[in-house]
């Protein structure tokens, strides 16, 4: 089963994206702030990392996802973000994140970015169910 | 070369080759300068070339499909066939969506992207935009408006939003917020002066701004046609538009609207303008939630029906105006 990391603080928001990622059939780790997402993304094989860029905690926004490529340079990324500033969009743009949707409207195409993700590529450490997703 | 959508008024299409595919174009006007009319010659438009159409508007589908049939512009056999679909915000329910938490996706939101997926709708007009756009607090509104904005391109249409001509600080604000991220901004108005409509084109993306725009009429059986003693408009430079100068001499060469004086314009005929204006005035409580409810005219199958969706029970808006 292919499995999936979110990292979000906010419940209300990890819950629906947990929901929508459950409905397309994988499994799924939730992370409620940077140093819990970047341990699980250490650990575990996931075939995507969806994260928030801002977060409380240690460490959030562009130093994590800078961690988190650097954790897993293989593992797309979609960064799912609230207020992004031209600059943050900028530099997830260089750090190479898949994709970068805006709340509320656009997170609500992250099941079809993921879906695209797992259709283009298989990912490395993932036991990608095609029968599943 | 970029391949445009024509918006299916020839004086702007002549000269613009339309608007950019895929993305939104924004139509301010107050009430009754045509903000409306323009949307519906951009549904009936995508009609005439077999695509897709949806249309969201503060007024009842059944007035949409009599003002459109009026200025020749036939909705009805679309609606039957499934090749439009018209959606009106039509009540109130207060408390609905998730006005706690401005991060979440509006219910009504999620749904309208259904319906233009299942549907596979190419074209969209959003008759207002306000709803959508609109938070109790203003703090996060660019970040809200750029959201709503990238979601209706990541949908993969070309969408036309209309906005009230703005009459406040805040409201100015909101038209600048959405101008911004959107690369056509039209503005019209009705130039009491020359007794005629005026489109003016605020921004278009790659091209310079048109302060002079274009003045026409909007006829009975006709539609929006330029004014009659308008002069033609020569195509915009940098041409990016497909369309060629021939075609531009085409419509520069077709026969001009009669005088208003012997051929009466639209709203001095039909006085609708007004008349339905829309629920914005109401207020900022107003939209709080919206219903929106899809139009079944004719014979259409039932909501459930393969294929069809169930009436929109949630709103867009969290906020007030």
């Amino acid at each position: 089963m292919t499995k999936i990391l979110i990292i979000e603080d906010e419940p209300v928001v990890w819950a629906l994206l947990k929901r929508i990622v459950q409905e397309m059939g994988h499994e799924v780790d939730v992370a409620s702030d940077g140093q819990k997402g970047l341990d699980l993304a250490r650990m575990g094989q996931y075939a995507v990392i969806v994260s928030d860029l801002q977060m409380p905690g240690t460490i959030s926004g562009l130093d994590l996802i800078r961690r988190l490529r650097a954790a897993q340079p293989q593992t797309p990324i979609v960064v799912v973000s609230g207020y992004p500033s031209p600059e943050a969009l900028g530099e997830c743009e260089k750090l190479g994140i898949t994709d970068f949707l805006t709340k509320p409207f656009e997170m609500t195409f992250v099941r079809s970015s993921i879906e695209k993700i797992l259709k283009a590529k298989p990912v490395a450490g993932a036991s990608v169910n095609r029968g599943q997703v | 070369m970029i391949i445009k959508t024509p918006l299916g008024i020839p004086f702007f299409d002549a000269k613009y080759g339309g608007i950019y595919p895929n993305r939104v174009a924004l139509v301010t006007g107050r009430a009754g300068a045509g903000k409306t009319i323009v949307g519906l010659h951009f549904i009936a438009q995508a009609l005439r070339q077999q695509e897709r159409a949806l249309m969201l508007s503060t007024r009842p589908s059944q007035d949409l499909v009599i003002t459109a049939e009026s200025l020749n512009l036939p909705l009805a056999p679309a609606i039957e066939s499934g090749a439009l679909t018209l959606l009106e915000y039509n009540e109130f329910v207060p408390g609905r969506d998730h006005e706690a938490n401005i991060n979440l996706p509006p219910d009504g939101f999620i749904q309208l992207k259904e319906i233009i997926e299942q549907q596979a709708v190419q074209r969209v007009v959003i008759d207002s935009v306000l709803p959508w756009i609109t938070l109790p607090d203003a703090t996060h509104l660019p970040e809200h408006v750029f959201s709503l904005v990238r979601a209706f391109e990541r949908l993969g249409v070309t969408a036309l939003f209309t906005l009230p001509r703005p009459v406040s600080a805040p409201a100015v604000r909101l038209r600048k917020l959405v101008e911004d991220v959107v690369p056509v901004s039209i503005s019209l108005n009705h130039d009491q002066g020359v007794q005629a409509h005026q489109m003016v084109v605020n921004k278009y993306l790659g091209l310079n701004a048109d302060p002079e725009g274009f003045f026409f009429d909007i006829i009975v059986h006709k539609g929006i046609a330029l004014h009659a003693a308008a002069p033609v408009a020569a195509p915009a430079k940098p041409a990016t538009s497909p369309v060629s100068i021939a075609a531009a001499t085409a419509a520069a060469q077709q026969p001009a609207p009669p005088p208003s004086s012997v051929s009466p314009t639209y709203a001095q005929h039909a006085h609708l303008s007004e008349a339905v204006a829309p629920a914005a005035s109401k207020g900022r409580a107003s939209f709080a939630s919206l219903m929106l409810n899809q139009s079944q005219p004719g014979a259409r199958p039932a909501p459930g029906a393969a294929g069809v969706p169930p009436p929109m029970r949630a709103g867009p808006g969290r906020g007030g105006a």
